[in-house]
């Protein structure tokens, strides 16, 4: 009898400790992979984005779609990588529970985004509302995940990059709630330490000023390199298109052999230069994020080249908001203007009313103070964007595109950042410029595949 | 008879766990491994294309992932290194040493953290502004070290990663084959005035043979499939410095959204794994014979 209870207790013990491990997606601090991590992230602006609207075309009159006032119910799950405000956001869904009762929004926010939705959305268990994950979807799968949203009580008037959210069989599926602007972050006090006081506006008086810096000890570029996406700037290709004035974005490269152009390697050569002279991190393989973070802050770094939701987060670190500036890339046609994490409703949704009820809501209440709405209705006042705007370059955004440069690339398997690593640290001129022609050849080999 | 039964219900009782999960989270995820290899599913979609043997044509003709296998090569050696300092731990700690078993606990600490954890704590010593081990180089009046650079060597600074994780093991495994061998050989050699090189060299090597040959061919095994370490630290670069077959292989699953050609390396790798064991086989035997 012992014996027997013994053996079922083992038995019992077996069967637990091999449904241990099933349980749910861990929570914890926010991702930092991809290469718009953290877009949705700090700063605010104002009316003067309405100006650089591009998205054309059809703006199908829905304004004002169906004010559906009959009571909604149902509950959904919203999924954020912002795992550091989690706080936030459980006061802001309860915000909304108040003003529609009888509804559940729970926010769910998960560390490794990119990773886990996809694996959620192959197990049929996407949550009702998410965002584009950049490398695993473009327009032509849209409509795989995403419930058609034409629906909701907006127009490419009232939303930045409304025309962008459209699926390649014209539905729209995905609206960003954020816009960004990109352009070189910096810091006054370093600045001012090193006697400098102006900002570069050309590519040889940002040399000038780097050799400045580099003469007061100070560290001219932070790249925080070993991370990987936070040069995105420097490399990504509708980036640096945008920022040499081609509306077309990264468009363009769908449409000709060399994936790595002259405006490309203008862009990426910069750094290489600064590399050489010694004019990044000591060591570019260790300079990770959260140090170079904490360096900028306290003006060991002087500059780095980003997008406004950043400089937010250095004032968090103790910098002091007038300590930190931004201005255009020097030499920059335009200042590239993006969409930030694009938000869709899963086709799979139980509650598909109460999810278009909470994305509206999104979409009219942001977040946080400090971000820049994509609806250009709400009027909002950001130093850093102001002062990026206020040196007389435009911004420029994107024409809608299509998913060819996507697809290509991911065909050569091109990881344009790991390769940008691989360019600068290249010490051979003749070296670096075969890969680049090996990039090429690859790039346009597989681009006859994906005509028409 | 009702005893035989009984003894059936309890054999069945604690072999139908382990083999449902064994069926469920070995074979079937094999079986789907062959499977997925064989079409162009993305991680996502709920449906996959058959593509034939394409994902295999395109493997075998991209070179430079087999070039990966250089980079393996470093984790070869280390892993051969370990087993003899392990061996050499192992037979120290056989001795009669003071403290032995606080020793034994210390070295065999390593083998229980969790590798990420363990990829991450080395991060930071490899770490060139931040790292303590070039503050101490620092503080005797040395230059700092790159760990992590564009040479072969930072293949070594990862794979001393799985050297220092792993050596416990092996010498937990040497200790347990040391133990094995009677003292009375030991005795009766000593009498025949044995030094110490000759008894390890003609007692201790001959006794521990199968066991090193088992703990080697584990090495190697693991060796070949190493991929935190890059995964982690690197994210094999630069310019796929350190990448290793498996991280290159979970680099097209994750970034590219390849799924049915990472599943078809990661047969390859099974194949070649397989390969390695008939070879190690083979050999062996002759050894026998010979």
């Amino acid at each position: 009898m012992k014996k027997k209870s013994v053996a079922i207790f083992l038995i019992a013990a077996m069967t637990a400790s091999s449904l241990a491990g099933c349980g749910n997606t861990g929570k914890g601090t926010q991702s930092n992979t991809g290469s718009n991590a953290g877009i949705e992230a700090e700063s605010d602006q104002n009316t003067e984005i309405a100006t650089q609207q591009e998205a054309a075309g059809d703006t199908e009159a829905d304004t004002g779609a169906e004010e559906n006032d009959e009571a909604l119910s149902g509950s959904i799950v919203v999924a954020s990588n912002r795992t550091d405000i989690e706080d936030t956001l459980v006061a802001y869904a309860e915000e909304f529970m108040a003003l529609h009762p009888g509804t559940t929004v729970e926010f769910e926010t998960i560390k490794e985004y990119d990773d886990v939705i996809p694996t959620r959305i192959a197990g049929g268990e996407a949550p009702d509302l998410f965002y584009v994950i950049d490398d695993a979807m473009n327009s032509d799968v849209y409509a795989d995940y995403f419930l058609p949203i034409d629906d909701l009580p907006f127009t490419a008037d009232d939303i930045l990059f409304y025309e962008n959210g459209r699926g390649s069989d014209g539905n729209l599926y995905v609206l960003p709630l954020t816009v960004s602007y990109c352009g070189m972050i910096y810091n006054k006090a370093a600045f001012a330490q090193a006697g400098i006081e102006k900002v570069p506006m050309t590519v040889e008086e940002f040399y000038e000023v780097c050799d400045q810096l580099q003469a007061a000890g100070i560290i001219p570029v932070g790249t925080a390199f070993k991370d990987i996406w936070p040069i995105f700037a420097w490399c990504g290709h509708g980036e640096v298109a945008l920022t040499a004035g081609d509306e077309r974005g990264e468009n363009k490269y769908a449409e000709q052999d060399q994936i790595y152009d002259d405006v490309m390697l203008n862009s990426m050569n910069i750094v290489r230069e600064l590399y050489k002279k010694g004019q990044l991190e000591e060591d570019i393989m260790s300079a990770n994020w959260d140090q170079f973070k904490l360096d900028f802050a306290q003006g060991k770094v002087a500059m780095h080249y980003s997008e406004n939701w950043l400089p937010a987060q250095f004032v968090e670190l103790g910098a002091k908001q007038e300590d930190i500036g931004m201005f255009p890339f020097p030499g920059a046609k335009n200042i590239k203007a993006g969409a930030g994490k694009q938000w869709g409703i899963s086709k799979d949704t139980e509650s598909p009313e109460l999810a278009k009820a909470f994305l509206t809501y999104m979409l009219e209440n942001p977040f946080m103070e400090t971000e820049i709405p994509s609806d250009v209705n709400i009027v909002v006042d950001d130093p850093f964007v102001a002062e990026l705007l206020s040196y007389g370059v435009e911004p420029l955004s994107p024409i809608v595109g299509n998913a060819k440069f996507s697809n290509i690339r991911a065909d050569i398997e091109l990881d344009g950042q790991n390769f940008f690593l691989t360019y600068v640290m290249e010490p051979d001129d003749l070296k670096a410029q075969q890969m680049v022609d090996e990039w090429n050849d690859k790039w346009a080999a597989a681009r006859v595949n994906y005509q028409g | 008879m009702k005893a035989k039964l009984k003894d059936r219900i309890f054999i069945i009782g604690f072999l139908v766990i382990p083999i449902i999960l064994l069926a469920l989270f070995s074979y079937y995820p094999l079986v789907k491994l062959f499977q997925l290899s064989f079409t162009d599913w993305n991680g996502m979609s709920p449906e996959m294309h058959y593509v034939g043997m394409k994902n295999y044509r395109e493997i075998f003709s991209q070179k430079e992932l087999f070039q990966t296998f250089a980079n393996n090569m470093a984790y070869v050696v280390t892993a051969i290194l370990q087993q003899f300092f392990g061996l050499f731990l192992a037979i120290l700690l056989n001795s009669s040493i003071k403290m032995k078993k606080t020793f034994r606990t210390i070295l065999f600490m390593p083998y229980i953290i969790n590798g990420v954890a363990v990829a991450f704590m080395f991060n930071y010593m490899y770490d060139y502004s931040n790292s303590p081990v070039n503050m101490i180089l620092n503080k005797l009046g040395l230059q700092s070290i790159h760990f992590i650079s564009t040479s072969y060597a930072s293949n070594f600074a990862l794979s001393f990663i799985s050297f220092w994780k792993y050596v416990g093991f092996s010498m937990v495994i040497y200790l347990a084959a040391l133990q094995s061998i009677s003292n009375e050989i030991y005795e009766a050699a000593r009498i025949d005035g044995a030094g110490f090189f000759q008894t390890v060299c003609y007692i201790t090597f001959p006794n521990i043979k199968s066991m090193f040959e088992m703990s080697l061919l584990l090495s190697l095994n693991g060796a070949l499939q190493v991929y935190f370490e890059p995964f982690i630290i690197t994210r094999g670069g630069p310019n796929g410095r350190t990448a290793t077959f498996i991280s290159k292989s979970l680099e097209l699953a994750y970034t590219y959204r390849k799924y049915g050609k990472a599943a078809a390396m990661g047969v390859v790798l099974l194949i070649i794994i397989m390969l390695l064991i008939v070879v190690q086989k083979v050999f062996l035997k002759e050894g026998k014979n010979g």
